[in-house]
């Protein structure tokens, strides 16, 4: 449902920008932030709001990458450590650090989770043949954690795969 | 009110008959002489078939109208309830309840599922009409073989007008054929009612006259239907044919309006009169003679049934010969109720949406927080006028949060009720016969419980039909009855709802589980377990010790599911056992699922809530206390030996801790819990004191995550953790276990 508005709308900014003949090729919104020095890509879709991070609130005896759980407007979301999933280290917490609530699907369940990220960078549309296959090598994290390359004006952005990265069966196993 | 709600309010309704009646039918399966219960049932498929009518779903009325007539069969003793027509009536009932949900879901109904009714349908016409002639033969040997009288009942039965509003005295007459021969003239009595009334209508009924040859011209052959109209009471009535009154048959039907007054007056009576047959003369309903004549029947009755089955009670016989209109008697049952003081208790009750009483709750949750809130603020501003304000919302909250809760309680015997048709056809399918007994069905519990505690139940009990129970053979060889016997039962236990699963049966068997265990995996076999760990073995993943699946007990996926299925609703499950003596699953289960009182404590600067209907007391450690601890994780509180753990060193040193010699020197608080009969200390950094806490769900990510089994807000907007206290507890006996096994 979402993901069908979310493609019309996408198609609407395609023809308000005049690109007529790029009508017919599906494009993505993407959300980006800025995570050790890269850009990550999340579908815009999955993404419900962003927002400086505020107090968390520790778990004990969970895995160090559930970061804890803070109160949202009265409900009780999980939070997760990026940095701890991607490089193995606590994520550093400065003036930017913010959380991203993302909408993940478990057994047809909708489950929310909050991923703490460095900084926000910006939402972009990104065509389907802009989105190179990512290299073998060469990239800082697990290669199973991205599903795309993206080469923009503002560098390389790693468009993640989320299904993998936000496996909450794979990450509740503890 | 919009169509669908009115078409929502028709398929709770008739959902709930449905239920009914399948509890009639279960209960007239063992009395089948019922007679409340058979009106009821009829009364209950009636309302089906007359508001689906009304609702425009006519193939459920023309199935059920099938269904009726076999009932109204039943209700009028023509038909005598078999196991036949119980496990049919069993089908059909099913059978309207899967045409409810199509109906519901606007789903097409398919050609099988109609094949299907078709076929329920034509059984159930020939129950009703093969039995019809049983009862016609049946009735002729009542009367004496007078095959006049035979003919104009079931004459008579299209023309009582039961359903017609008849302002009139109905006369139904039937002379005896040799009534010429006492010189007796049928006319001059009719002529005579026309003196003291009018004569509505006459008809005479002249099925009975012979065919040419064996006509005799002495004989009268004729019968009335007599419509009349008459200021007369029913003696009077009766006196006309006083003369005539052994030579004929005659029924005196009173006018409806007079049986409103009749009832009336069987109502007002206010001696305690307990023979309906002097209730009804009294009431002018019925003379004398027609009362002898029912007495004169119901004595013949009694000789045919020889070997003393239920003989027939006199209201019914006055019904089936129509000498009293079946509203009269239900008018005297009620008042012989009345006088045997069985009157139930009226409950007054209203439908509503659960999802309007969850919206409800979902807002006194809100409102519990923001009460919270309020007084954490008054308590710092320091301003006393504030203080009390707040003190008396919180109260006034907590009022409105017990009331609202207590709207999402339901007792849960309408859920035990359920299990008979279960535990019947079940026990059938394995021949094997199982009553079932019921205690505790208005302990309440929350709705959602009772809906989520049905499915482990229903695992128990076809488990215990299946492995537990023996046959009737095994039963008797070892002294037992020959039924077996399945008990639920539900009550209240320290902060928690106990539900039991118990049989009869031949319990668990040691070695066998010892084996099976062992096969699996499980255990090592090295190890000398305890009975308790033993039985708990049966709780693994992956054991079943059936040798064969059936399709009772499922397939495989066993008491694993069972213990999750309770511990998700914050319970836990234990099992007593002893053999051939029976086996008892317990499980206890929090009272409710939505809004607890807690109890506030620090450990390690974080904020964790302990339920309070799980806490004891809360203690300083004194000196005292110290001097007093025993060796390992034990302290003697009054004499008592508690195990306990320090829930700093427990959270922050992740699962190796059962060899940590706990330091207690830096904290001086414990907190005594107690659940399901077993108590353990928690020692904490500071107690800050009761708190109402609104359950939020953790969520998936937390599935696996013990001793914490959700969180709440506080006042501030902080986030606290809810200990699970039963795991806590359990974990520390089973330490308790190890270290006394070290040591």
């Amino acid at each position: 449902m979402i993901n069908s508005e979310n493609q019309t709308l996408t198609k609407d900014v395609v023809t308000e920008n005049s690109e007529s003949t790029d009508i017919l090729e599906a494009s993505e919104t993407y959300f980006t932030f800025w995570q050790e020095n890269d850009q990550y890509a999340l579908k815009a879709s999955i993404v419900r709001e962003v927002f400086i991070k505020k107090n968390i609130y520790p778990v004990p005896m969970v895995p160090d990458y559930i970061k804890g759980i803070i109160n949202l407007r009265g409900n009780v979301i999980p939070i997760l450590d990026l940095s701890l999933m991607f490089f193995n280290h606590k994520i550093e917490e400065t003036i930017t650090t913010s959380i991203a609530i993302v909408e993940v699907s478990c057994n047809e369940e909708d489950v929310i989770v909050g991923i703490m990220i460095d900084d926000v960078h910006e939402v972009l549309n990104v065509k389907e043949s802009e989105v190179e296959h990512p290299p073998d090598f060469g990239a800082n994290i697990n290669p199973d954690y991205v599903n795309g390359i993206v080469n923009k004006e503002s560098g390389y952005i790693i468009i993640l795969n989320t299904d993998y990265l936000l496996d909450i069966k794979k990450l509740a196993e503890y | 009110m919009d169509t669908n709600s009115v078409n929502k309010m028709f398929f709770d309704e008739s959902r709930d008959n449905i239920s009914k009646i399948e509890n009639s039918l279960l209960h007239l399966e063992n009395e089948p002489k019922d007679n409340d219960m058979i009106n009821e049932l009829f009364r209950n498929v009636h309302t089906i078939k007359g508001s689906s009518g009304m609702f425009g779903f006519d193939n459920i009325m023309e199935f059920t109208h099938t269904f009726e007539t076999l009932l109204d069969k039943v209700r009028h003793d023509e038909i005598l309830i078999t196991d036949e027509i119980i496990s049919e009536s069993l089908k059909a009932n099913d059978y309207i309840s899967k045409m409810l949900d199509l109906a519901e879901n606007n789903e097409k109904v398919t050609n099988n599922f109609i094949k299907d009714g078709n076929q329920i349908t034509t059984k159930l016409q020939q129950l009703s009409s093969s039995i019809n002639e049983e009862t016609t033969s049946a009735e002729s040997k009542q009367l004496e073989g007078d095959e006049e009288l035979v003919e104009i009942n079931s004459e008579g039965v299209a023309a009582t007008p039961q359903n017609v509003k008849n302002i009139y005295w109905h006369i139904s007459l039937r002379f005896h054929e040799n009534v010429f021969q006492y010189g007796l003239d049928p006319f001059a009595f009719i002529a005579h009612l026309e003196n003291d009334g009018q004569i509505i209508s006459i008809v005479p009924i002249t099925e009975n006259i012979p065919n040419a040859e064996n006509y005799d011209a002495e004989k009268c052959y004729l019968g009335f239907e007599i419509v009349y109209d008459t200021k007369m009471d029913k003696n009077s009535i009766a006196n006309i044919f006083e003369f005539v009154i052994d030579d004929c048959d005659i029924i005196i039907l009173p006018p409806q309006s007079d049986i409103a007054y009749y009832m009336n007056l069987i109502n007002n009576l206010k001696e305690p009169i307990e023979l309906m047959g002097e209730i009804l003369v009294a009431a002018g309903a019925l003379t004398q003679n027609e009362l002898n004549q029912a007495i004169k029947i119901q004595n013949k009755l009694k000789e045919e049934y020889v070997d003393g089955e239920d003989v027939p009670l006199i209201g019914d016989i006055i019904v089936e010969e129509k000498m009293v209109q079946p509203s009269v008697i239900d008018a005297v049952i009620k008042k012989q109720q009345e006088i045997k003081k069985v009157v139930e208790k009226k409950n007054r009750s209203m439908r509503i949406d659960v999802a309007k009483i969850d919206q409800m709750i979902r807002s006194v949750g809100e409102l519990v927080i923001a009460t919270a809130g309020l007084k954490q603020l008054s308590s710092e501003k320091n301003y006393s006028s504030l203080d009390e304000v707040s003190n008396s919302i919180s109260r006034l909250v907590e009022d409105i949060r017990d009331n609202t809760m207590s709207v999402r309680m339901i007792p849960i015997g309408e859920t035990f009720n359920s299990f008979k048709r279960t535990v019947r056809d079940l026990s059938k399918s394995v021949n094997k016969t199982v009553d079932l007994e019921i205690y505790g069905g208005d302990t309440e519990l929350d709705k959602t419980l009772i809906e989520k505690i049905q499915d482990p139940i229903m695992h128990l009990v076809r488990n215990s039909i299946d492995h537990g129970i023996e046959n009737s053979d095994e039963r008797i060889a070892m002294g037992k009855p020959a039924n077996g016997k399945i008990v639920l039962n539900a009550y209240y236990e320290s902060g928690s709802v106990a539900i039991e699963v118990n049989d009869d049966g031949k319990g668990l068997n040691r070695e066998k589980i010892l084996e099976k265990a062992y096969e699996k995996g499980l255990i090592s076999g090295e190890t000398e377990l305890s009975d308790k760990a033993v039985w708990d073995l049966i709780f693994s993943p992956g054991f079943s010790t059936a040798k064969e699946i059936s399709n009772v007990s499922g397939r495989g996926v066993g008491m694993d599911v069972v213990r999750s299925n309770v511990e998700s609703l914050r319970g836990i499950i234990d099992v007593d056992t002893q053999e051939n003596v029976g086996t008892t699953f317990r499980m206890n289960l929090p009272l409710t699922l939505a809004i607890i009182d807690g109890f506030l404590i620090d450990v390690g600067g974080m904020n964790y809530i302990v339920p309070l209907e799980m806490v004891v007391e809360c203690l300083e450690i004194t000196e005292e206390i110290k001097l007093e601890r025993k060796a390992g994780n034990f302290f003697s509180i009054r004499g008592e030996v508690t195990p306990f753990i320090n829930l700093k060193d427990f959270f922050s040193c992740s699962d190796n801790d059962s060899d940590s010699d706990i330091n207690i020197s830096n904290v001086d608080n414990i907190i005594i819990v107690k659940y399901a009969k077993k108590t353990a200390g928690l020692i904490v950094d500071q107690l800050l004191g009761k708190f109402q806490a609104v359950i939020k769900p953790l969520g998936k990510l937390f599935d696996n995550l013990k001793w914490i089994s959700g969180a709440t807000i506080l006042g501030n907007g902080s986030v606290a953790m809810i200990l699970d206290v039963p795991r806590l507890i359990q974990h520390v006996q089973n330490n308790k276990v190890k270290i006394g096994v070290e040591k």
